[in-house]
């Protein structure tokens, strides 16, 4: 950031003045029991009884905090409230480091980056070691050391960065509280962080529950239609579904209504009430964290599916989406468990394995299958639910069905903020009162009181703090102390007043038991302004499960703070749209702060002048009674306006990384949606997720440091990211399932295969800085299992644009992600790629050799998980099978053939070496051996002719004699280097292994059979040609001679 | 290229035991074309035909579906456990080894009625049979009993559905004389000992071992008369033989010993011009482009017209994929 973008705010400064005529005039007036207007004073439980001199001063400085939070310049409207009202210094929160010298706050901030680079190494470093295979031998035993040495070494640096920084953040938090700060950023911006994770937790247990035990639950019953009124004796039990529309029927009838009157309307209170909802059963505990996630913010996916809109586009006849998704789940979790322990049978059966029993995947894939597909639209119709819900919430859309937990979960955002909490906004609702909601600020309300009473009252605002985030009876003092010196009442909540249902406000019996006590009050003398107040009241006063699951109204002071803003909109009940006064924007990089330092090539977008479009409209929707902003979906980039992500080759080259775009949708709560609505400026950052934050240093007299306004609002924002992706189009082009067709076709329907997709929901997963998985720009690791992608945010939004993202792959497209890596190991001759580490690369290596075993989809081979790949890899490399195997790679015809060479093409040498070592196995004694060597030597002869034929067919880049080794012939010259059942290297010598292994590969393919196949004599010559075509390199440096005993001495010849 | 469909009766003869009750003419053509594209490695074609086939309730195309299905993916696929289980109702006992194999009863639920082990099923369904006379089953015992590991019987089965002239059995038996089946006091005998039950089937007409035979007298420098076999191979649909017929007429330099005739370039390109269109033999295809320049454009057109005469050719062309093969 830079000095030009600083703003200055004036601070607030208490005045001096001995107080306001007005308020000289009105003190100690007590006019009994008549009373000139009633107030409640939100997030107290109690109502005020108001003297005419109290009311006066009360909506005189309600009117004038409201004018100035009318004034449209957000930057004048900023100063005014900061200087005027001292509102804004609540939203200043800062990082110690703000408090610093020019110099130490540079090194404290430098501190803080290298200390998270630390952590993501030594992480990485303790990844390694853990996941990494038993030692064998002495050069992995060396390497197992030499990573313990660095992770030791790594462990030292991060304690001595520790020191450092803790001895800076010490000096840095004296100085801060010396200018009257105190840490304690959670009160302000993070109160719901747990609260979410807590309910998460709950909801995932009483998921898992529910679809264990689903019998406990309320079943659906189709036929109840008919006697859905019908008088019973017995308690009704409503299913999940049924509450859940109800409940946001209701909700959005109370969007128009009052809430009494939506609950007349709708059967809320039949279902709330139902017997077992209060006894702490399955059924409660599931439908509560799902309510509670509701009121949070979040729609899981049995809230959004339950929305009226939503099963108007039921998948089937007759069967609502919320049934359906319900019936998926359910059906996939039988389905895992009995196929887990079917798989374990037969691992540990002793049955040889002649037949893969894939009918057991069958039964899942195809309902894998379908499944997706379904969950699909599911999720799309649950999208679109969410999108059209007032008020909306952010879609938690968790269907990963192996696993309902992704790699990352909900992790708490961590704050260490300093804020300052003498917070002077109250917030009340009047009789009289200007609007339904008022709001004054303490010390503009000072400015009327005398020396004395401000001396009173000053100091309590310190103690009362910020009122928390749900309590509804705060024990506010400063305003109360000084209503009792203004000779005002109070009348204490009562909860008799409430409806014992939801626990709605009933207006009549608070003003039948005010009459009772002999209250006049002015404010209500007429019927009509009785019922004005009592609509609102009903809007703010809750109590039971209105208040405390559906939280229909939110009293915090973080709300308080947005309903100041947004009311100057319009009214409490009205839909409320926010126009922000300018649009969301991309900052430039600049910023050191989340920008990653690149060490392995750096990201390249295709426009030379970085994003296209660096501005996006941005609109915000109030949800003022439960203190939420939400904003519009925004697409980062629109799909047309995606730029190709490029990765630079150190030989000037670039490769292609497809178009990425992401969707966001964001539900700002409290301070957070104040700070967003307050601020000028917002721009679009990436920080481990793509966030919307408004970035507006301020300089502070007196204090010394640069303090980041509006800072800490990210952390009261919820958002849903979505990373889609558009495959390059020779990815597309090459894949091998899309082989099935042939080129004429593939080049038709290029833009079919080449069709955005999801490649998954960016984890809600946070890292300062650098994020985990190396210092790469593009980054493919695994993570619990998981291919989890990180990516610079270059990479969609253009160069110079700082920060990053981290996510967990859909493995669905794995197919297209092992193309792209053929294509880059051909870019590499077939050495590292650097965006790929070892374990992932790994990983994909074998599903390649499984999928061109099987052609099945990877989805389906993943679904069920790494143990069930590598099983399979180990089944196809038994030396057993050598012959079916061959039979298969042989038989092939038409669009399997198809499919196959491109997979084999497409092998990494690891895989294809695997493969070359098990066609050449000897044959299994007892069968037709002559027979299955024809089989196997037609099999090795296809699959280095294919390597041959994808030389020439350009698969490997483009041929030119001149520049030694084709690609293809690398990839045949490592292979044979890896002629091993795992594919490893079987010598540490490059060139000895070559020349050992090609020489054992050619005499295999010798052996003359008494056959006469012509097939596998052709094959022979095939496989000669091919061969030597491919290692034409490799071979001038192996020599061959005769060890005269009928064996051949290999002998290998370094080039010089 | 793959020649128009072909109706023909004798594949399924081939193949194995006809269904019991006949096929309607429509659905026996299918059928048969089925099993045409199945033996010509052809396989991801044939289902449409065979498909038509089972669901008239022919055994042959259903276990052949299963086949299909299971070497598509390498393995147990639930539609080939479905095509066994339908074949398996029927009787039919390679189908039933298949499930045993693929862990149907244990891990899928498809068991035998009253049982759990398929191979006992096959075996109950097939012994009296074979003890009844029936060499089709007897040879069927062989594997039976290979698959419940009892080597001993296996052979036992294999030679006596040899002995009883079933003609698969004795170019099985023959083979696997010849591979290193059986103790012979020197490889003179056992060629001798493999000759003699390869002959018993070529004699019966059956065309792999027609062709076996062939290979068998070449190792044994008695060219000619292989030369007459593998033309009996050839005219029996063996796609082998009649490649090496085609490629020793071609270019008899290049194949080496086996050729007896004297070079006929135009008819050696017609035999493997039809061999192509109708298999699309990448052998075929080789040999030919290795050779074209033998001919002169006018002697590749003559060839041509002279290949629809083989292709016109029945029976059709087979790689003689064994019915309980890999």
């Amino acid at each position: 950031m830079t000095q030009d973008n600083t703003t200055e705010w004036p601070p607030f400064t208490p005045s001096t003045t001995a107080g306001g005529a007005i308020a000289g005039e009105s003190r100690h007036v007590c006019q009994a029991s008549e009373w000139v207007d009633i107030l409640y004073l939100v997030g107290t439980g109690r109502f005020w009884l108001l003297t005419k001199d109290a009311a006066e001063l009360l909506h005189e400085a309600a009117h004038e905090l409201h004018q100035w939070a009318s004034i449209e310049d957000p930057d004048q409207r900023n100063a005014t409230l900061s200087e005027q009202a001292g509102i804004m210094e609540c939203f200043l929160p800062a990082s110690p480091g703000s408090f610093l010298s020019d110099e130490e706050r540079d090194r404290y901030f430098e501190l803080e980056r290298e200390l998270a680079r630390a952590r993501v190494w030594y992480n990485g470093l303790d990844a390694t070691i853990e996941t990494s295979p038993l030692p064998a031998g002495r050069e992995a035993d060396e390497r197992q050391r030499q990573l313990r040495y660095q992770r030791q070494e790594q462990a030292t640096e991060i304690r001595r960065l520790e020191d450092e920084l803790n001895a800076l953040r010490n000096a840095g938090r004296r100085a801060a509280r010396d200018a009257g700060y105190v840490i304690d950023g959670d009160a302000y911006y993070g109160p719901w962080e747990s609260e979410i994770q807590q309910v998460l937790e709950t909801y995932r247990r009483t998921r898992r529950e529910a679809m264990r035990r689903h019998e406990l639950l309320p079943g659906v019953d189709h036929d109840a239609d008919d006697d859905h009124d019908a008088d019973d004796d017995r308690e009704q039990r409503f299913t999940l579904q049924e509450v859940l529309t109800e409940y946001q029927t209701f909700l959005e009838r109370c969007e128009t209504q009052t809430p009494n009157a939506a609950s007349a309307q709708c059967h809320l209170a039949e279902m709330i009430r139902m017997a077992e909802l209060r006894s702490g059963t399955l059924y409660a505990a599931y439908l509560e964290s799902i309510l509670q996630l509701a009121a949070l913010g979040i729609a899981t996916p049995e809230y959004a599916l339950a929305n009226p809109s939503a099963s108007g586009t039921a998948l089937r006849d007759g069967v609502s989406n919320f049934d359906d998704y319900n019936d998926l789940l359910r059906e996939q979790a039988d389905l895992l468990a009995a196929v887990e322990t079917k798989l374990e049978e037969w691992q540990t059966g002793t049955a040889g394995h002649t037949a893969l029993p894939l009918f057991l995947f069958a039964d899942e894939r195809e309902r894998y299958q379908e499944l997706s597909e379904q969950l699909d639209a599911l999720h799309e119709s649950a999208r679109r639910a969410v999108e059209t819900m007032r008020p909306r919430r952010v879609l938690f859309w968790q269907a990963d069905l192996a696993d309902e937990r992704n790699a990352f979960g909900y992790e708490k955002r961590r704050l260490d903020m300093l804020v300052r909490n003498d917070w002077p906004l109250r917030e009340f609702t009047s009789a009289g009162g200007e609007r339904e909601l008022c709001h004054i600020s303490l010390h503009l309300l000072m400015d009327y009181m005398s020396m004395a009473e401000r001396n009173h009252i000053a100091p309590l605002l310190d103690a009362d703090g910020v009122l928390p985030a749900t309590l509804w009876e705060a024990p506010e003092t400063a305003l109360s102390h000084w209503l009792d010196i203004k000779g005002c009442e109070p009348i204490d909540w009562r909860g008799d007043w409430h409806d014992d249902d939801l626990g709605l406000f009933q207006p009549e019996a608070f003003y039948a038991d005010l009459d009772e006590a002999g209250h006049e009050v002015a404010s209500l003398a007429s019927d009509d302004a009785r019922t004005r107040w009592g609509e609102t009241l009903q809007r703010l006063l809750f109590t039971g499960p209105a208040r405390d699951t559906l939280r229909l109204f939110d009293a915090s002071a973080q709300a308080q703070a947005l309903r100041l803003i947004g009311l100057t909109q319009g009214n409490l009940s009205s839909a409320i749209t926010l126009d922000f006064p300018e649009p969301l924007r991309l900052p430039d990089a600049g910023t050191p702060e989340g920008e990653w330092e690149t060490h392995q090539g750096s990201l390249e977008t295709s426009s030379d002048s970085g994003p296209l479009r660096r501005e996006w409209e941005l609109k915000g929707d109030y949800h003022l009674v439960r203190g939420e902003l939400t904003l519009n979906v925004l697409d980062l980039p629109e799909e047309d306006e995606a730029l190709h992500a490029r990765l630079p080759l150190k030989d000037g080259g670039e490769l292609d990384l497809g178009r990425y775009a992401l969707r966001l949708e964001t539900v700002a709560k409290g301070f957070a949606g104040a700070s967003l609505a307050m601020s000028g400026t917002l721009r679009l950052s990436f920080d481990g997720e793509p966030n919307i934050t408004a970035d507006e240093p301020v300089q502070r007299l007196g204090i010394g440091g640069q303090l980041n306004a509006f800072v800490g609002m990210r952390s009261g924002i919820e958002h849903r990211c979505e990373l889609r992706w558009e495959p390059p189009e020779d990815i597309a082009m090459r894949a091998p399932m899309h082989q099935a067709m042939d080129a004429f076709t593939r080049r038709n329907q290029l833009d079919e295969l080449r069709e955005w997709r999801s490649l998954g929901m960016i984890a809600w997963h946070r890292e300062q800085g650098v994020a985990w998985g190396g210092e790469a720009d593009f980054h493919l690791g695994l993570r619990d299992g998981k291919f989890v992608l990180r990516a610079k945010a270059a990479l969609f939004c253009g160069r110079g644009v700082g920060g990053g993202m981290t996510m967990e792959l859909d493995n669905r497209h794995l197919d297209l992600w092992l193309t792209m890596l053929h294509r880059d190991l051909v870019a590499s001759g077939f050495e590292r790629v650097d965006w790929l580490d070892e374990e992932a690369f790994e990983e994909l290596s074998t599903l390649g050799y499984v999928l061109m075993m099987t052609l099945l989809n990877a989805g389906l081979v993943m679904a069920k998980g790494r143990a069930w790949l590598r099983q399979l890899r180990e089944e196809f490399t038994e030396t057993d099978r050598a012959g079916q195997i061959a039979y298969v790679l042989t038989s092939r015809d038409g669009q399997e053939e198809r499919q196959l060479r491109a997979w084999v093409q497409q092998l990494t040498p690891e895989a294809l070496g695997a493969l070359l070592w098990l066609l050449s196995s000897p044959p299994r004694a007892g069968d037709e051996e002559d027979e299955a060597r024809d089989l196997q030597q037609m099999a090795i002869a296809n699959c280095v002719g294919w390597v041959h034929e994808g030389v020439l067919d350009g698969v490997y880049g483009p041929v030119d004699p001149v520049s030694g080794p084709n690609p293809g012939g690398l990839l045949f010259e490592k292979a044979v280097l890896r002629l091993d059942r795992y594919g490893r290297r079987t010598h540490t010598v490059r060139g000895l292994g070559y020349c050992r292994n090609r020489y054992l590969l050619d005499r295999f393919m010798q052996i003359e059979s008494d056959t006469d196949n012509p097939d596998a004599i052709d094959a022979r010559n095939l496989y000669l040609a091919a061969a030597n075509s491919l290692g034409r390199h490799a071979d001038t440096h192996c020599e061959y001679l005769p060890d005269g005993q009928g064996g051949m001495r290999v002998i290998y010849e370094e080039p010089r | 290229m793959i020649i128009a469909f072909k109706a023909l009766a004798f594949a399924a003869l081939l193949l194995g035991p006809a269904s019991a009750w006949a096929l309607e003419p429509e659905t026996q053509a299918a059928k048969d074309e089925g099993l045409r594209l199945y033996n010509a490695h052809l396989r991801s074609q044939a289902p449409p035909y065979l498909e038509v086939a089972a669901e008239a309730g022919d055994v042959d195309a259903m276990y052949y579906l299963g086949e299909i299905h299971r070497l598509r993916h390498m393995g147990m696929t639930r539609e080939a456990l479905e095509w066994y289980r339908r074949a398996a109702e029927h009787g039919e006992p390679y189908a039933m080894l298949r499930l045993h194999q693929g862990g149907a009863c244990r891990l899928g639920d498809v068991c035998p009625k009253g049982g759990d082990d398929w191979r006992q099923a096959a075996l109950e369904a097939t012994l009296p049979q074979a003890e009844a006379g029936d060499t089709e089953a007897m040879y069927t015992l062989f594997s039976i009993y290979s698959t419940l590991e009892e080597r001993e019987q296996s052979y036992h089965w294999l030679e006596t559905a040899a002995e009883a002239g079933n003609p698969e059995a004795q170019y099985r038996l023959g083979a696997r004389i010849h591979n290193d089946y059986g103790d012979y006091p020197d490889e003179a005998q056992r060629q001798e000992a493999a000759e003699a039950w390869l002959r018993r089937a070529a004699e019966q007409g059956h065309a792999p071992a027609m062709n076996r035979l062939s290979a068998l007298l070449s190792q044994r420098e008695r060219h000619e008369e292989a030369w007459e076999w593998r033309i009996g191979a050839s005219e029996g649909g063996h796609q082998g033989s009649r490649i090496n017929l085609g490629w020793c007429y071609l270019n008899p330099e290049e194949r080496g010993d086996i050729c007896v005739e004297g070079q006929d370039v135009v008819k050696g390109w017609a035999i493997l011009h039809a061999v192509s269109e109708e298999t699309d033999s990448r052998t075929a295809k080789n040999v030919m482009d290795r050779s074209h320049d033998l001919l002169t454009d006018e002697q590749r057109e003559q060839a041509e017209v002279l290949a629809e005469e083989w292709l016109a050719k029945e029976p059709p062309l087979s790689q003689f994929p064994p019915r309980f093969g890999y």
